[in-house]
């Protein structure tokens, strides 16, 4: 049980003990990814590469369809996870979680594709509403494949995103956008983005801690009420942000920033190293030689 | 004579990309916990009750292309988040764009007032909840080929909406225009859009699709039509005063 009542919000609640976890030895950063400090040669790649690794491995899994070349990216995510140092205790909760979710697909797409095939595992018509809704399971050797082929590209994805938000924090994510020349106010207004999940959960502990002070029990009610209780939850805090958008943007234009045609520098320089280009380079060079591999 | 009306072109401002921004982050946070409180399987990044999906209709009818926008970036980020699509995301997420767009359009196209305002409270909300059971009615009635029951909720939902413009005679046009593009066409287009996408894209088996298609509206009619309709009532007449409020498609 934590004091600011994160341990009421699932995701926040991860974050947070991985924030208090991380407190213990290093200096707590403010961010939304899962971001683990490590002196690793992934972290210490230019933004920029990390951001064009996390796409083009992504991009990967979702065009291929031949299981041997997608586990080869399997592969190639899990090897860099490894140079990445990341401590499997500090992800394991959110492993476990994509575990559920992997079987559940898996699962799902067994008990719900028909898939033609010669050897016929299993078949059973249920009648769900008579004459209306039959429910046909039909398992062959391609429902197996299939869905082994869904298992293996969510793992990989997984792997691929656990990579990217273990490594990166969200202030060099938005500096990757500014050097990939991303529109000033488009990369502000992410990073606002971001503040605003913060902000947005410390309201919202707020106002309902409030509401309960005053009687009003989000347990207990039935789901109408709850429904009912969570508008009116959602009117003060929705009044609350528009607020602070208001102020916020009276910060942006009392600074003088220009909406349009500005000429924005950075006060940080992060200069993109030999070790990145080596790292684009081969990662582009294996992914040909996996698209090219002649597989069947 | 002739009356002259003074018109001042408002641009784009800091105030539109500020609250944009503050609106994605929200929507995001509402979004990631709506799937882990209430999944829908087979479909990875999909809930049953999408919270989200509440103010997203708000949001574009208070914030004019700022809201989809918000909504679609939201999504975005719930799919990097919460779901093994990865770059996948940036397509699917499209459909949390259309279900703030429709309702937009039509406002916009037709130029009617977003502020809901009840003549008759207890027949409105009451007519409100007729709709909602209506259309679940509806849908089911469609998945298991009940082709009379379809019609029949059909045409209930017709006379439902025509109801309630009849109940409220001043603002019946904001009513039924909320009734039919916020509520109706901003579920349907983004479950059709999101489940199509999942199916096409080989993340969820297509005899699956009606599970997740009937979960993601009905869940989205439900969010919409209780919390997005408080939230418009209480809500638009202050927004309109404040500078947030879009008259035009941007500013």
């Amino acid at each position: 049980m934590l004091e600011d009542g994160s341990h009421k919000f699932p995701l926040f609640y991860f974050f947070r003990r991985q924030e208090m976890s991380l407190k213990e030895n290093i200096t707590s950063v403010r961010t939304f990814f899962l971001w683990i400090p490590r002196e690793s040669i992934i972290h210490k790649l230019h933004p920029i590469t990390k951001i064009i690794l996390m796409l083009s491995l992504g991009s990967s899994i979702f065009i291929l369809s031949n299981p041997i070349k997608i586990f080869f990216i399997l592969i190639i995510s899990a090897i860099l996870l490894i140079i990445s140092r990341i401590p499997i205790k500090m992800i394991w909760k959110f492993i476990l979680a994509s575990t559920g979710m992997i079987s559940a697909c898996v699962i799902a797409w067994m008990l719900f594709s028909i898939e033609a095939g010669s050897t016929i595992y299993f078949e059973k018509y249920i009648e769900i509403i008579p004459n209306k809704w039959i429910w046909h399971i039909y398992i062959t050797e391609n429902t197996i494949f299939k869905s082994l082929l869904i298992g293996i590209k969510i793992i990989s994805m997984i792997l691929v995103t656990i990579l990217f938000l273990t490594t990166m924090r969200d202030r060099e994510f938005i500096y990757g956008l500014r050097k990939m020349h991303i529109p000033f106010p488009l990369c502000l207004a992410t990073s606002l983005t971001f503040r605003a999940m913060y902000i947005f959960r410390q309201d919202y502990q707020t106002v309902k801690e409030a509401m309960m002070s005053r009687g009003v029990d989000f347990k207990t009610i039935s789901i109408p009420k709850k429904i009912i209780q969570f508008s009116r939850l959602f009117i003060p805090i929705l009044t609350l942000l528009f607020k602070r958008a208001q102020e916020m943007t009276l910060g942006v234009e009392a600074r003088g920033i220009p909406l349009r045609g500005g000429k924005y520098s950075l006060y940080h320089d992060i200069p993109i190293k030999k070790i990145d280009y080596v790292f684009i380079l081969s990662i582009f060079l294996i992914l040909l030689l996996i698209f090219y591999l002649p597989l069947s | 004579m002739s009356q002259t009306e003074e018109v001042f072109k408002r641009g784009v401002s800091w105030m539109h990309i500020v609250t944009f921004a503050i609106a994605t982050g929200v929507s995001a946070i509402l979004a990631i916990y709506a799937v882990f409180a209430v999944p829908v399987a087979p479909f990875p990044g999909v809930s049953g009750l999408y919270f989200a999906a509440a103010i997203y209709v708000p949001l574009s009818l208070w914030l004019g292309m700022w809201g989809p926008l918000a909504g679609y970036f939201s999504c975005v980020i719930l799919g990097f988040a919460t779901t093994p699509f990865g770059p996948f995301s940036f397509v699917w997420s499209l459909c949390d764009f259309f279900e703030g767009l429709i309702p937009l359009i039509a406002f916009k196209l037709f130029k009617v007032d977003p502020e809901l305002k009840m003549q008759r409270p207890g027949v409105t909300w009451a007519l409100f909840g007729l709709l909602v059971l209506d259309l679940i009615l509806g849908v089911v009635s469609y998945a298991l080929t009940w082709s009379e029951v379809f019609l029949a909720s059909i045409f209930l939902s017709l006379i439902i909406v025509i109801l309630m413009g009849a109940a409220n005679p001043k603002y019946w046009k904001s009513w039924i225009f909320y009734a039919i593009f916020g509520i109706i066409g901003g579920a349907f287009g983004s479950a059709l859009f999101g489940i199509g996408t999942l199916v096409l894209g080989g993340f969820a088996p297509a005899e699956a699709f009606w599970v997740g298609f009937l979960g993601w509206f009905i869940g989205d009619v439900l969010v919409i039509g209780t919390i997005g309709t408080i939230l418009m009532i209480a809500l638009t007449p202050r927004i309109k005063r404040t500078p947030i409020y879009v008259r035009g498609w941007f500013s």
